[in-house]
């Protein structure tokens, strides 16, 4: 189903497009509420229950500027902050962005490069995600959210509002009340450790498809 | 200006948002036009980020279900 079909079907007040819907983005939103609630896993469920209700209530206000990646995560980040306000638990993102920034963290390991900053051998090769390796794309992105939820939270708040939910710069800084400079050393840093591990992942692919566990 | 892969590895990210300054993108462009190590961790990268731009872990149908009844108004 096409964004467009699907967008059409919640119009029309479709229970499978609605079923759609929250199967695809539920888990997603959980993890963007639970990065404003400090990791309490109840709070987030509330707080996601609370959006959803708004979503589907404003679908046809939906304008199709943005995805809707983009329009739930906006709607997620709007309620969490409300209810930590509420709570008197806001978190101070600004506070943990200049935390998280202020050491050096390389991109690669340095012992990776060579004494003149060259590769000292080449990056471990990926395996090839084809559609008859569904499984391996799978596997792949459950991966990618464990790696996701061990994240500094600055780092994780940038790269859940600016890759996952696909936000523009000003939502993120704005979401996130951390500066633009913040944000671009954040989201290298969180994709680099990201891609860390993968690779870490990728390392022995071949293994399995010669039948050995 | 010559970069060394370990510089392009911390300028990947944004050469992949377009955020560098023109001469730095030509820089860096002409350092992977050669360099066969960072066009594959630049490949890893975009893969990476290809990967978070998709990701989903599908609620299963039956706690979707429930789901539904609790945030749909009931009709």
């Amino acid at each position: 189903m096409t964004e467009t079909d699907l967008i059409a079907g919640l119009r029309a007040g479709d229970r499978a497009a609605y079923r759609t819907l929250v199967r695809l983005h539920h888990a997603n939103l959980i993890r963007l509420a639970a990065l404003f609630a400090r990791g309490n896993r109840a709070t987030a469920e509330e707080v996601v229950q609370e959006a959803w209700i708004v979503a589907l209530t404003d679908i046809a206000r939906f304008q199709g500027a943005s995805s809707v990646r983009a329009w739930l995560g906006g709607i997620v980040v709007h309620k969490a902050k409300s209810r930590a306000r509420r709570d008197g638990r806001m978190v101070a993102f600004s506070e943990l962005a200049a935390a998280e920034t202020a050491s050096d963290e390389p991109a690669v390991d340095p012992d990776r490069f060579l004494p003149d900053g060259h590769w000292a051998g080449a990056p471990t090769p990926w395996e090839q995600i084809t559609p008859e390796r569904e499984a391996a794309g799978r596997e792949e992105a459950g991966a990618l959210a464990a790696a996701l939820d061990t994240l500094p939270a600055a780092q994780r708040g940038v790269v859940l509002l600016a890759d996952v939910h696909g936000m523009e710069a000003p939502e993120v800084c704005a979401a996130l009340g951390i500066t633009e400079a913040n944000r671009r050393v954040l989201l290298h840093r969180a994709r680099a450790r990201l891609r860390t591990a993968l690779e870490a992942r990728n390392v022995v692919p071949p293994a399995r498809d010669r039948g050995e566990p | 200006m010559r970069l060394t892969c370990r510089e392009v590895t911390e300028r990947a990210s944004e050469l992949l948002d377009g955020t560098l300054s023109p001469v730095e993108r030509l820089t860096l462009r002409a350092h992977l036009a050669v360099c066969r190590n960072c066009r594959a961790y630049l490949d890893q990268l975009r893969r990476t980020v290809a990967s978070l731009r998709t990701l989903s872990e599908p609620l299963a149908e039956d706690e979707a279900e429930r789901l539904l009844d609790r945030i749909l108004p009931s009709r």
